[in-house]
Formats: structure tokens, sequence, C-alpha cells
């Protein structure tokens, strides 16, 4: 009995929302949503536009506090926390729409994720005694890593809004990682990406999590990468749960083929 | 080890440069020197705001506010605890004490003015920071004690050119390091977007504060210096309009450039002078130099809105001269 329980859960729950409502006045963006994250897994949050995709996901990152129910992270509870804090705690996001710093450098965009480590604030920075210069040149070194592992590494020096708009979203990403998290969290991360960037984008995600040893939840519309890279695949409408489970389970489902297309023919 | 010795050598290259400075300070007239004096504090309140307006981007207009309760506090302390200073030795120490109980006392209210405005964002929060000034400037107008609107007289004349820009080398040492460094990138972070910036771990709130109370606390030390320069401050000379030529000079600057921001509070205290005494074509200028102020900043304006040196940087410098032999 007790081999059967270890060897049927090897892989722990990460991220547990438990039946969040988010309410705006009168409008109910999500209403009673439940879903778990477990370590290392790759899942995607899918459904028509207005769905509230974007609203779970800003209730994971704390920029919205659920109106109901709970978040726990790593068995810690985050709901209402703020989005440093939960930023602190594991979890790093990126935009729809990309929101770079777009005054500075591509190295300095990665090196704010480091910011939290800073142990230098105001005080250390003016003075710079100790261990000041090791701790930034770590930090430079860190940096410089995690731009080349992503081929990025030559354009360390651009002002972030000089670049293309895929290497916008590379270095978004990027940043993103240098906070170091457990959970990654994608906002539609191949929107107005061509086929070749969009192949591109679906091996370097699944490098993410297997190199990193993260878990990965993203938003798409583009069923090809959904479908292409996710473990599992959770769809919402109007706010609501409709249906999760494998990416075949979900496509053949007739409430999510509803959601999508519109009632069926008599 | 260069690197960690390049900032002090500027530090004491600009030490030296005003130890320089003074030598030949003490050949030109006072009415010059008064002109001098008055650039080097406005320097220091623009290099000090330009880190709340510039690279935190949170629109302040209050920091002539922040000024004059430096200027008072400091004025106070001078006045009424420190006993008089007759040697320059003690007159320089005195001066130190007393700028930085102003320097506090601004700081004080940086932090008390901060911390419930600094959720608002942009309009809003140039709106408050105003009313906080105009608060201030009415308190003080009512304080008898501190001599209400005729204000507070027979402030001994501690500053000194030399102690205006040795406090000015300071000022930029602090600033321009700090906003280098790992958490330094924070501020700039905070401008360029807060909801990234927090995303990323940067707690925006904290940021935002430390900007406005070392702002103010500059303003403060500023307040001091023109107090006891001049021995009589009032309510008025720390008006809104103080405020807004501060806030001019860090726009024509360009937000953000420190060495832009020098350059403007520069030319926008010496201009205004410089009218008075120009002629052209028999025409003097005085009778309408702030007309020829006003219009030198409307046609800034639309030549380089960025400012002087805005969207100036080295490392964008570099980028761009990459890229020029490929296209």
């Amino acid at each position: 009995m007790n081999n059967g329980f270890k060897e049927s859960a090897p892989t722990m729950t990460l991220l547990d929302i438990g039946n969040v409502t988010m309410r705006f006045g009168g409008l109910t963006a999500v209403s009673e949503f439940s879903d778990t994250i477990a370590e290392n897994a790759l899942v995607g949050l899918i459904g028509p536009n207005g769905a509230g995709k974007t609203t779970v996901f800003n209730m994971i990152t704390g920029v919205y506090t659920p109106t109901v129910g709970t978040i726990t992270f790593e068995s810690r509870s985050i709901a209402g926390r703020k989005p440093f804090q939960i930023a602190h705690a594991g979890i790093a996001r990126t935009f729809q729409n990309i929101r770079l710093f777009p005054s500075l450098s591509v190295s300095d965009n990665v090196r704010i994720g480091f910011n939290r480590l800073a142990r230098n604030r105001f005080a250390g920075s003016i003075f710079q005694l100790g261990g000041y210069q090791r701790e930034e040149e770590n930090f430079t070194r860190e940096t410089d890593q995690l731009l080349e592992k992503f081929g990025l590494l030559d354009k360390r020096d651009e002002l972030a809004r000089n670049l293309s708009y895929g290497d916008q979203r590379r270095v978004e990403i990027v940043r993103a990682m240098a906070t170091r998290p457990r959970l990654l969290l994608l906002d539609e991360p191949a929107a107005g990406m061509n086929p070749t960037e969009k192949s591109e984008l679906m091996a370097l995600i699944r490098y993410l999590r297997d190199a990193f040893g993260i878990a990965i939840m993203l938003i798409e519309h583009d069923m090809k990468v959904v479908m292409g890279i996710c473990e599992r695949v959770t769809v919402l409408d109007y706010g609501v749960k409709i249906a999760s489970g494998t990416p075949e389970e979900v496509k053949n489902d007739p409430r999510v083929v509803e959601a999508y297309l519109g009632e069926s023919a008599h | 080890m260069s690197t960690i010795l390049r900032p002090y050598l500027y530090l004491a290259g600009g030490i030296a440069l005003v130890l320089v400075l003074n030598l030949l300070v003490g050949g030109i007239g006072s009415y010059d020197q008064r002109i001098v004096v008055n650039i080097g504090i406005n320097m220091i309140l623009a290099v000090s705001l330009n880190l709340v307006n510039g690279f935190t981007g949170q629109f302040s207009l209050g920091h002539a506010g922040f000024m004059s309760v430096g200027a008072y506090a400091s004025a106070a302390f001078t006045t009424m605890v420190l006993p008089a200073a007759s040697d320059p030795m003690s007159q320089g120490l005195y001066l130190i004490v007393a700028l930085l109980v102003g320097g506090l006392a601004a700081a004080v209210a940086g932090l008390l003015v901060g911390v419930p405005s600094l959720r608002l964002k942009g309009d809003y929060l140039a709106i408050v920071t105003l009313g906080f000034g105009e608060i201030i400037r009415v308190i003080l107008q009512n304080v008898s004690s501190l001599g209400g609107a005729l204000g507070l007289a027979n402030i001994p004349r501690h500053t000194t050119f030399l102690w205006v820009f040795i406090i000015l080398v300071f000022v930029v040492f602090v600033i321009e390091r700090v906003i280098r460094t790992t958490y330094g990138k924070g501020f700039l972070a905070v401008r360029d977007d807060e909801i990234a910036a927090e995303a990323m771990g940067v707690n925006t709130t904290r940021y935002k504060v430390v900007a406005f109370v070392v702002g103010a606390f500059f303003a403060g030390i500023a307040g001091g210096l023109y107090a006891h320069y001049n021995s009589l401050i009032k309510p008025d000379d720390f008006g809104f309009l103080k405020s807004v030529e501060i806030v001019v000079m860090v726009i024509l600057g360009g937000m953000g450039s420190t060495y832009g921001v020098i350059f403007a509070a520069a030319a926008l205290t010496y201009l205004p002078e410089w009218l008075r005494s120009f002629t052209m074509f028999g025409i003097k200028f005085s009778d309408f130099r702030m007309s020829i102020y006003s219009l030198v900043l409307i046609v800034l304006m639309l030549v380089r809105p960025q400012g002087l040196f805005g969207g100036f940087s080295f490392k964008g410098r570099r980028a761009a001269a990459k890229k020029a032999p490929i296209g």
C-alpha cells in the first residue's frame, strides 16, 4: 500500500487554485475556477477571447486579488500578496503585450531579474564596499550566461526598444528566467510570430522546462502550439472551466467545440 | 581594480575642479558671485528632482516645498540652537550640522507626503505634490515664531561658493553611482514599466518612496544652503513658481540625464540675469527679458522635446554606432 502510494505521487502539486472567483463590479470575469499545476508540468490555458485567461494569470501573479477562493504555491497561500512578493516566491511571467523596459539595454532588462538578490541597497550602492564588486560580477556573468543560452548575447548592449519583435518576446522570457522561477506563466508567447518562429518557440519552451526543471503554464490561441507541446490543457469559456485533460481529450470534447464554433447543427 | 577606482577619480577630479574654480570666483564681483552660487543651488535642486521625475518617472511638483522645509529647519536650528560662530572653521562645521538638520527634516516631510500619495500616478501625483508645496507655504506664512509672511531674518551667512559646489559634486556622485548598480536599475525599471518591474520582483512602492525621500533630503540641503546664503528667507521664495522652475530645468536638460540637467540649471539661472544687461540694436532686453526666457523654453521644447541631453546615453550611442555600417 505504502509502495503504491509512493509510486503514484512522484510529482508534487506546485500550484493549487481553489475555487477562485473574480468579480469587477457586476461583471464576473472568472467564476469558481479550480486547477492544479504539478512540478515540471507543461500545461495550456485556452479559451475564446474574453474567456478570462489573462485574469487567471493576473490573479496568480497578484495583479488582482481574487474576490473569493484560494491560491496556494508550494503549500503557501499567495492570494492577495503583492506581485513583487509573488515573484520572490518563485512565479515569473511574460505579458500578452510585451512589457520590456524599453530604455534599458537587453542585459539591464535581464539584470532587473536579479534585483531582488542584490544585498547592496541604497547606502550599499553608494559606498560599494565588501562583496559589492563580486556580487555585481556574479550578476553580470549570470546575465551573460542566460543571454548566451538563448542566443541573445550579441544583442546585450542594444536598447530593448530597438529589438525585433521576436527578439523582444525572447528577451522577455529570459528576463523572467532571471528571477529563478519554479513556475513560468507565458501569456500568448506565439502571438505575432510566423510559422518558423513558432516552431522555434515550441522548442524553446520545451528546453526551458527540461533544462531548468520548471513548470510552465501558457495561454495561447495557436492550437498547433498548444496541442504540440502541452501535456494537459484547461479550457475556459465566459470565466467558467468547461474542460480539462490531454490535448486529444479536450479537442474532442463537445463543449469545447461548441465554445469555439458555436452550437452544432440539429 | 581600475573600475573600482574610477568613480573615486571622478569624485576627486570634481572636488579639484571646484577648488580651482573657487580661486577664480574670488576675483569676480559680488553680484556675479551671487549668480554663481544661485546656479549651484539650483543645480543641486534639479539633480535631486531628476532622481524623482527623471529616473523614477514620478512627476513631482513640490520640490520647492521640500526646499523650504530644509531652509526653515536649518535656519531655525542655526539661529535658535547653535551659538554664534566667528571663525571660518566653526562656521563650516555649524553649516554642515544645520544642513543635515534641514536635509533630515525635508526627508521626513518627503516620507510623510510620499507614503500616502505615491500610489497615485502622473497628473494626480503632480497635483498632490503641488498641494503639499502650497500647504507648507501657507503654514510658514502663519507661524509667527518663524517670522510669518515677513520671513526669517538674520540667518548667519555661512554658505560659500566652495560649500555649494562641493555638496553638488557629492550629490552628483551619489546619484550617478547608485543609478548604475543592479539595485539602482530598479529606479529605471519603475519608470519604464511599473507592472513589469513589479512582476520581476521589484518592490516599486519602496523604490518610489526611496526616490522621494532622497530627493527631498537633497532639496532640504539646497534649501539650507539658500537660507545661509541670503540670510533672509520668506515663504514666497518657495512658491509654486520655484517648483515649476526646477521641473523646467529637469525637462529641458532631458529627463534622466544628470549632466543635461546640470547644464539646464546653469543656463536657465543665468539667462534671465544675462538678459538684464543685454542690449541689441539699441533695444534694452531687460524690459521683456522674461518673455524671451519663455520664448527660449517654447522653442527648445518644439525643437528638442526629449530635452537637450535626453535620450543620450553612451550605451545607446555605441549600439547605434555598431548598427550603422550594416545599414
